[in-house]
């Protein structure tokens, strides 16, 4: 089930008396009314001096709204006739002029962002006078964003329909408005305070051109009422392409704005048609288990390093995908190691390494009972304030099979050898919570034929572009650090604004026990991808799955995602620079694992097309402490 | 498209001038347009004021001053209107800026009292309305939108006949129907193109310039020549037989917004200024009256039987310049 869209707003080309439209617009169930700033056919000059004080006004005045509804009900569009890219100098400098003057006016009644149409691919003048806006002086409290309207497909191709003096064009890259974008925010620095308006259009591209949207910050989906065919009923309905690409839009948190005019009973039912679509939607798994979490850095956990807290092992006790698998995957380990006629005289050991506050004890427990086999445990934590919660369990719930130690399992002697090892130490990453080397501590207290869950675990990595994260990191306040600090961390994040450039790979593997003679978890690889579209390279998405045991998995690559579960969310592992791509360049990225005494770290860098240098040499901004 | 509970607001008496029972003519002219019979009609708005109004008005000799109480009709829009054009001697039709288009007709009542009737109301155009032409034989309507849509309307502009769309690629700034022939009209936009369409064929425009500044008016001065205004301020007239440019002429230094010949051939133009040129095809001298105008000059019409020109702008006055 998807969500219903934040808003749906109206659009007025004009708008007479703005109290009557947003009364028009709130009786038919939209949020908010989109007007023009000023009154599109009155073209001026701004800060004219020849004309008189009282001639020079161009705007209504701002009591016809109270302050609040300004800000909340409307959402004002610049004048389109403005040109910043005319070739015409004095008119160009007119535009640039009265630009200033309706972004200073739409400041002034505190809205927080305009909307401004792009309408080809030369902006680089607009692109200046758009940066220095965002970030002028004032802007420290100046937090207005502009956003741009763009086609989903070029209306110049769409227009050669009519013209019998050219060929029948379908070549859409010829005139890809995407690129309209791409080119303005790479100008713009990938201001974050620059947004996409995206206007769906009655052609629509092709499925990798549209899915290339969501890598881009939009804000606003715009719908034309032109779309909309009619029904049996007489009600407003979208061709199967809209509804679904629509539909993949409620993934995310998005405005919806109404344009052009009514063409059935009632507006009102557009506002109900989309609210349908959006909540309908069926989104992907790894979308699912994202909600409220959008795009959020947090720097990954260090339970090697830091004790967990209370919060914390609550919240990834809930999933409820993660323990049943574990339960299962110990289940066929007992089955495989004691047969039906020795289950009275074998008592199989386990350790579970990492116990927390025994979710996998309790499972464990579970798993025996319902293969029918015995079982003695032994539950190893090094967290103090867990161990409290263990041996209340151990009294209440486990009784005597289970044996509680408080100790790191890396220095642990252990009385016994055991049959089986289990233990929870991945992260979003694989091995990234150090599971390597704790589990290589681990295994000599595992007999020579024990088993490991998990057995295996892969990480994976895949090019992505995403404005929104790299801004997030960028803009991310940390003090007294290098301007490369931010850039050489790995962050755990749910992401929903991302575009996949290409297919994901398998970066480096795990396999436990580790009976290699030398154990050596340091790892170099180098990977090749392919962009599939034209994109911009905003850095790295990281995955991994692990097989717990045998056909027992679970996954959080999207394509393999472990439907409910919530435990991981994918890490984003950024690059200083965005790297701009043609469709069939070779992406090549080097990475490396690496560690010293006391921690482990990765170093990254993209070698092709451009390169951006090794990230984190040595570890100097990110390691993870043994 | 109906109209209904979209974007067409109540009508207002809001200004005080209203209320007192003095209507007075709006302070921004959007149009002006001459009937066969030498009748005028004026369109004014307010673009500033709280609610933004419009309202259209007739003129049965307009070389009285165009005032208020000269006016033989008005009527109050329920929006702006951004243009408007005589579809016959009593017959009218105004474009709103939402995009609605009403056919009025200018009826006498009793004392001799006219009022515009409101015949037809349909809503063409998603956007404002740049421009309306009547084609030759004076039935159809051609109207050009922001909405980057041309519709040919059909029964003097009261309903959709055919619609092209996206005619161009951006806004469409003027339309004009070929004097000689019922099926062809001119169109320019700011997409870079100026395209000439004949409505009897399948794909039915083609191009007679793409350039590299935006289009912004054109006007027919009989069957073989169109004159074509620039964003850059030139206008270029072309021979609509052969796609060739026979003049470049630098008129204007902002973008044309309008052009107008005289019956004579005496070309004018405006543009986003207050400067009006002339330009006579025969001599190709160009002529530079003076111009009163304070404010941007937004229309422009050659009277049917003197060989005068009218000129409305954004400051309010209508002014005429007689030339012989």
């Amino acid at each position: 089930m998807g969500r219903k869209p934040r808003s749906c707003g109206l659009d007025f080309p004009a708008a007479a008396n703005i109290s009557h439209a947003i009364n028009t617009a709130t009786d038919c169930g939209f949020g908010f009314v989109c007007i023009p700033l000023a009154h599109p056919n009155l073209r001026r000059c701004a800060n004219d001096q020849s004309v008189p004080v009282e001639k020079s006004k161009w705007m209504r005045t701002d009591l016809v709204l109270g302050a609040n509804d300004w800000q909340v009900r409307v959402i004002p569009r610049v004048s389109s006739w403005l040109d910043l890219d005319s070739p015409n100098e004095g008119f160009r400098k007119r535009s640039e002029e009265v630009f200033h003057q309706e972004l200073a006016y739409a400041h002034h009644l505190g809205i927080k962002g305009v909307l401004m149409d792009l309408r080809r691919r030369q902006n680089n003048n607009l692109a200046r006078h758009l940066l220095s806006k965002l970030s002028s002086e004032t802007s420290s409290y100046f937090r207005d964003e502009v956003w741009l309207q763009i086609p989903t497909s070029s209306r110049k191709i769409a227009a050669s329909s009519c013209r019998n003096d050219v060929p029948e064009d379908d070549d859409e890259d010829k005139d890809d408005p995407w690129h309209w974008w791409d080119d303005l925010r790479l100008l713009c620095a990938s201001n974050m305070r620059l947004k996409v308006a995206l206007e769906v259009t009655a052609d629509l591209p092709s499925e990798e051109k549209l899915s290339r949207w969501f890598g881009e910050p939009i804000e606003v989906l715009v719908v034309p009422t032109a779309l909309f065919m009619t029904n049996k009923a007489g009600y407003p309905t979208l061709s199967k392409a809209h509804q679904r690409f629509i539909q993949k839009c409620a993934a995310r948190e998005m405005t919806v704005l109404v344009t052009g005019g009514n063409r059935h009973a009632s507006l009102r039912h557009y506002v109900q048609y989309i609210n349908h679509l959006f909540q309908s939607a069926e989104l992907p798994p790894h979308i699912q288990c994202n909600l409220g979490f959008e795009d959020n850095l947090q720097v990954p956990l260090q339970p090697l390093a830091d004790h967990l807290e209370s919060f914390t092992y609550e919240t990834f006790e809930k999933d409820p995908v993660k323990y049943t698998e574990y339960g299962n995957a110990v289940y066929e380990a007992l089955i495989d190691r004691v047969p039906e006629s020795e289950k009275e005289t074998n008592t199989q050991v386990v350790m579970v390494v990492g116990a927390g506050r025994g979710p996998l004890v309790t499972q464990t427990i579970h798993a025996a009972r319902k293969a029918n086999r015995k079982i003695r445990v032994y539950a190893v934590e090094k967290n103090p304030n867990a161990v409290v919660t263990l041996l209340d369990l151990k009294k209440v719930d486990w009784g005597d099979i289970v044996m509680v130690v408080h100790c790191d399992m890396r220095k642990w002697k252990a009385p016994e050898k055991c049959d089986i090892l289990v233990s929870e130490l991945l992260g979003s990453f694989g091995d990234n919570e150090l599971s390597p080397e704790c589990l290589d501590g681990a295994q000599v207290f595992l007999k020579d034929d024990g088993i490991s869950i998990p057995e295996s675990y892969r990480s994976y990595v895949q090019p992505i572009m995403s404005m929104r994260l790299y801004n997030e990191t960028r803009e991310l306040k940390i003090c007294d650090k290098p301007y490369y600090y931010k850039f050489e961390q790995t962050y755990v994040v749910a992401q929903t604004n991302s575009y996949w450039i290409a297919p994901r790979q398998q970066l480096f593997e795990f396999i436990h026990p580790n009976r290699n003679e030398v154990i050596d978890n340091t790892r170099f690889k180098k990977l090749k991808f392919i962009a599939s579209e034209d994109s911009t390279l905003y850095g790295f998405t990281g995955y991994f799955d692990t097989t717990l045991y045998k056909d027992v998995m679970l996954s959080i690559v999207p394509d393999t995602y472990s439907r409910g579960m919530f435990s991981w969310f994918p890490l984003y592992i950024p690059i200083m620079e965005p790297i701009s791509l043609k469709k069939g360049d070779p992406i090549e990225l080097l990475f490396w694992r690496r560690r010293d005494e006391t921690k482990v770290w990765y170093e990254w860098c993209v070698q092709r097309p451009t390169t951006t240098g090794i990230h984190n040499i040595n570890g100097r901004s990110g390691t993870i402490g043994l | 498209m109906s109209y209904g509970d979209g974007w067409h607001d109540v009508i207002e008496e809001s200004p005080a001038s209203r209320e007192s029972g003095k209507p007075s003519i709006e302070q921004h002219l959007t149009f002006l347009h001459f009937a066969e019979d030498g009748k005028l009609l004026l369109g004014s708005c307010n673009f500033v004021d709280r609610t933004h109004t419009g309202s259209i008005w007739a003129f049965s000799q307009p070389d009285l001053p165009v005032t208020a109480e000269n006016s033989i009709a008005r009527h109050l829009c329920a929006s702006p209107v951004s243009s408007g054009i005589f579809v016959g001697v009593n017959q009218v039709i105004v474009a709103e800026d939402t995009g609605i288009v009403v056919s009025y007709q200018l009826s006498e009542f009793e004392n001799n009292v006219v009022h515009f009737v409101p015949q037809h109301y349909t809503q063409p155009h998603d956007s404002w309305v740049t421009s309306l032409s009547l084609c030759h034989g004076g039935s159809d309507v051609i109207s050009g939108g922001a909405d980057m849509r041309i519709n040919v309307l059909e029964g003097k502009g009261s309903a959709v006949k055919t619609s092209y769309y996206p005619a161009h690629a951006e806004l469409i700034s003027c339309v004009a129907a070929s004097p000689d022939n019922s099926s062809v009209f001119a169109s320019c936009s700011m997409d870079r193109t100026t395209l000439l369409w004949d409505t009897r064929i399948s794909r039915p425009a083609k191009a007679i310039v793409e350039g590299d500044c935006g289009y912004t008016a054109v006007a027919w001065k009989n069957e073989n020549y169109l004159a074509i205004g620039s964003e850059m301020g030139m206008v270029h007239v072309y021979d609509v037989r052969s796609l060739e440019s026979v003049h470049d002429l630098p008129l204007q230094k902002m973008p044309v917004h309008k052009l107008a010949f005289s019956n004579a051939g005496l070309l004018a133009s405006c543009s986003d200024s207050t400067d009006i040129r002339l330009w006579r095809f025969e001599s190709n001298k160009m002529l530079l009256p003076e111009s009163q105008h304070s404010m941007f000059i937004r229309d422009l019409a050659w009277h049917p039987k003197s060989e005068t020109l009218y000129s409305c702008g954004l400051d309010g006055n209508v002014f005429c310049y007689p030339f012989s």
